[in-house]
């Protein structure tokens, strides 16, 4: 006999938030509905059909957990009951007042309130960012919920739980954190300038973090010495000349720390995420610098076959790529539309 | 107790010239630091009468060799020591580092003996002068060094330096420092507990090897740093001076803005332990304060000062009256080195700029320096037992009215009243006495 039926994720969301909730030392239903509620709201929230993805921290002593942020400045903008029918009027009225610099916060009052409002921190180039800042001290409850890719939300606590939620039903495991801090390193492979070497890998290791995360999926590829024009898969290759130079931008940043360096270091972010907007891969050379952008792959005659893969163009084209690494480059990553992340890296 | 029985580390045992030494050649081949060559240099010029040519010679050499041997210990940590976030592990020692900074520190880490201290410092106002004088025919051409002050400088340079073999130096002073980074000291341990009784300046060294410490180490030598500061820090919390609790706050700042997370969770734990957060600057903008304070004193200190200094002073002036809390100790320092001038004068060309910046100071700002800055710094208690410089004080300090009731020190106190009834005598004698207890 015919039926209907529905799944929904919710049951296993909001058990699995109960538990992270537990492990960071909170016991409060309310809390764990809110989350729930903020899990799904934040997937797709749009305002005049502008999407914005804030990120918002749940905490019990906004001022406790400011500490840990020199310069921290927060606005109240309201107090609302501890439940999820609330999370509507906090992200109507906070979203939109978000942006690279600026946070939701949502104070836990008592078992029945909250207040909220927006915050943010003195942030240069090289701080800590706000998901690596919470876990500075892990004795202060406080929950970051932010979407990391289109279809993936991420939950993470001050003592260290993560939770990824994947709203898909096609995607295949992968360690992002570990793919990207790979390709950023082959990036950086021939940066040796002794007084910026750690600083500048951190820092373009973050960057790309940050900037993944934010796009709608991408292909970058590393190459030494990198001339597109030699490789005829990718010929078509928009050159961005001047190149443009993160680690010289990072120097002049790291060395004299004026207001100049940094809004060039700025420019030089800004830019990359303009280039992560464009179709097509983006090409590194080996000194954290971009080359070019806007590569399509191509597959030439006689190359091996392209082993059968579910996905779209781009995955395809991962695939090809991997066949250049070695020869050709030493490090292509690959950035699905729902956040899958794939590296392929020259042995080492 | 003596305080000299509790300090963490101590400077070299005999002096390596007695006080009674006044042949000059007899002192120069006691300087195990110089070459024969240089030694027989020294002791021909004085045979002359080059005692101008000498005494710079002999003082060159010093500063060199200690900056030098200072070096060795490792610039993030003579940055740390001297507050300058502009020095990092590639400045170079002799430029990034002044004369008095190098002795002073040179005390702090127990290279020199309170008295060979004081004593360089007058040497080195003394060569400072004959160095800059300029060739004016209205000049009184019969103001030369003499044979006294020349001996004067080069015994003190051998006792202090020269006399000394390199490795010598500092040795305690190392080992303490590696004993932080390499084992867990409990709270019974002796250096843990030497600590409580110190004078203060060993306090504060420690506290900038612990920072340095956070800024250089990594794993297993960070883990160590950390739990001896946390060991540390709060057991002195209430000992420590304004300006060093800003060191502490400033040091989480910049390791938070440098993306450091594991320094950052160490010194966060610290800070917490201690209700430090008050003292984490909002941002950076002291470290650009600092930097240029610095180049106003290093102008001040060097030769031809009163051409040198209004540049970094304007730039000081420029940089705005609000002057963060971090930075407000060095930048007092500078201001006053300008406007209390030395012995010889005042550079006028500087004073538009530095009435600037003190005009932008409350009363309150005045009394933080009193109570909390003064008694350390050495550079101006050793101006303030001057003629000159502590007349100027005098002018410059009594219209405040600064009430000596809200002055907790002791001796700042007194010092503060000499100040505001104008005994110039009771004042120099008791800056001389706080430069002691600040070099003891």
């Amino acid at each position: 006999m015919p039926g209907s039926a529905s799944v929904s994720f919710r049951d296993q969301t909001t058990g699995r938030i109960n538990d992270l909730l537990l492990d960071e030392g909170l016991t409060c239903a309310h809390s764990q509905t809110l989350l729930s509620f903020l899990a799904g709201a934040l997937l797709n929230y749009k305002e005049e059909g502008i999407e914005f993805t804030p990120s918002v921290i749940l905490c019990v002593s906004l001022n406790n957990f400011l500490k840990s942020f020199p310069g921290a400045v927060a606005h109240e903008i309201g107090k609302v009951p501890l439940d999820p029918s609330s999370a509507p009027r906090i992200l109507k009225d906070c979203a939109p007042l978000t942006n690279k610099n600026w946070y939701v916060f949502i104070e836990r009052v008592d078992q029945n309130n909250a207040r909220y409002g927006v915050f943010t921190y003195f942030r240069l180039p090289t701080a800590i960012p706000l998901h690596e800042g919470i876990a500075i001290d892990s004795s202060e409850f406080c929950v970051l919920i932010r979407k990391i890719s289109t279809n993936t939300i991420e939950i993470r606590g001050a003592k260290g739980s993560i939770l990824t939620l994947i709203f898909s039903t096609v995607r295949d495991p992968s360690a992002v954190d570990t793919t990207i801090q790979e390709f950023s390193e082959a990036c950086c492979v021939d940066v040796d300038d002794p007084k910026i070497k750690n600083e500048f890998k951190n820092y373009f290791r973050r960057l790309l973090q940050d900037a993944l995360t934010s796009s709608h999926g991408t292909m970058l590829v590393c190459g030494r010495d990198l001339k597109l024009s030699d490789i005829p898969e990718l010929q078509d290759a928009v050159p961005v000349s001047p190149v443009l130079d993160f680690q010289t931008a990072f120097t002049e940043y790291h060395i004299s720390n004026s207001a100049g360096s940094i809004l060039n270091l700025q420019r030089c972010e800004e830019l990359l995420h303009g280039l992560l907007r464009c179709d097509g891969i983006i090409a590194f050379d080996t000194y954290g610098r971009i080359v070019a952008y806007r590569a399509i792959f191509r597959p030439q005659a006689g190359a091996p076959p392209i082993p059968p893969v579910v996905g779209g163009t781009r995955r395809r084209a991962y695939e090809g790529l991997k066949g250049l690494v070695g020869p050709r480059l030493i490090s292509v990553l690959f950035r699905s539309q729902d956040g899958l992340t794939l590296h392929h890296g020259a042995p080492k | 107790m003596t305080p000299t029985s509790v300090d963490l580390w101590v400077a070299p045992g005999l002096p390596a010239v007695p006080d009674t030494l006044s042949d000059p050649s007899e002192i120069a081949t006691r300087a195990l630091q110089l070459r024969d060559r240089e030694k027989h240099q020294i002791a021909t010029n004085f045979s002359a009468g080059n005692y101008e040519l000498v005494a710079t010679f002999v003082w060159m050499r010093t500063m060199s060799l200690l900056k030098k041997q200072l070096a060795a210990l490792g610039m993030e940590f003579i940055s740390e020591l001297l507050q300058r976030p502009d020095i990092d592990e590639y400045s170079d020692v002799s430029s990034a580092v002044s004369d008095t900074e190098a002795i002073s520190l040179a005390r702090d880490l127990g290279i020199l003996t309170p008295l060979q201290t004081m004593r360089l410092l007058h040497s080195q106002a003394v060569v400072a002068h004959f160095a800059s004088v300029e060739n004016d025919p209205a000049a009184d051409q019969n103001e030369v060094m003499t044979r006294e002050e020349a001996v004067s400088c080069l015994r003190v340079c051998v006792q202090g330096v020269l006399g000394h073999q390199r490795v010598v130096v500092a040795e305690d002073f190392k080992r303490f420092r590696a004993k932080l980074e390499s084992e867990t000291l409990g709270d019974e341990a002796p250096e843990i507990m030497k600590l409580d009784s110190c004078p203060y300046f060993f306090v504060k060294t420690a506290i900038g090897v612990l920072l340095a410490l956070f800024k250089t180490s990594k794993s297993a030598q960070l883990e160590h740093s950390a739990r001896n500061a946390l060991v540390i820090i709060p057991r002195i919390w209430d000992r420590l001076k304004a300006p060093e609790r800003w060191q502490i706050g400033q040091a989480y700042a910049v390791e938070f803005s440098e993306g450091r997370k594991d320094s950052v969770k160490g010194l966060h734990a610290v800070l917490l332990a201690v209700g430090g957060f008050d003292y984490v600057p909002e941002n950076l903008r002291s470290a650009t304060f600092a930097k240029v304070a610095s180049e106003v004193i290093a102008a001040h200190q060097g030769m031809n000062n009163f051409y040198n200094e209004p540049a970094p002073m304007r730039e000081l002036a420029g940089l705005g009256s609000s002057i963060p809390g971090p930075a407000l100790a060095i930048c007092m320092t500078a201001v006053l080195c300008v406007k209390l001038g030395n012995y010889y004068g005042i550079a006028y060309e500087a004073q538009f700029a530095a009435d600037q910046v003190i005009s932008g100071l409350s009363k309150e700002r005045w009394l933080y320096y009193f109570n909390e800055c003064l008694d350390q710094d050495r550079l101006i208690l050793s101006k303030l037992q001057e003629g000159r410089p502590s007349a100027n004080w005098i002018s410059l300090v009594r219209p405040l009215e600064l009430d000596s009731a809200a002055v907790k020190n002791r001796n700042t106190k007194a010092l503060l009243r000499a100040t505001n009834s104008q005994d110039e005598k009771k004042l120099n004698d008791i800056a001389g006495l706080m430069l002691k207890s600040s070099l003891q």
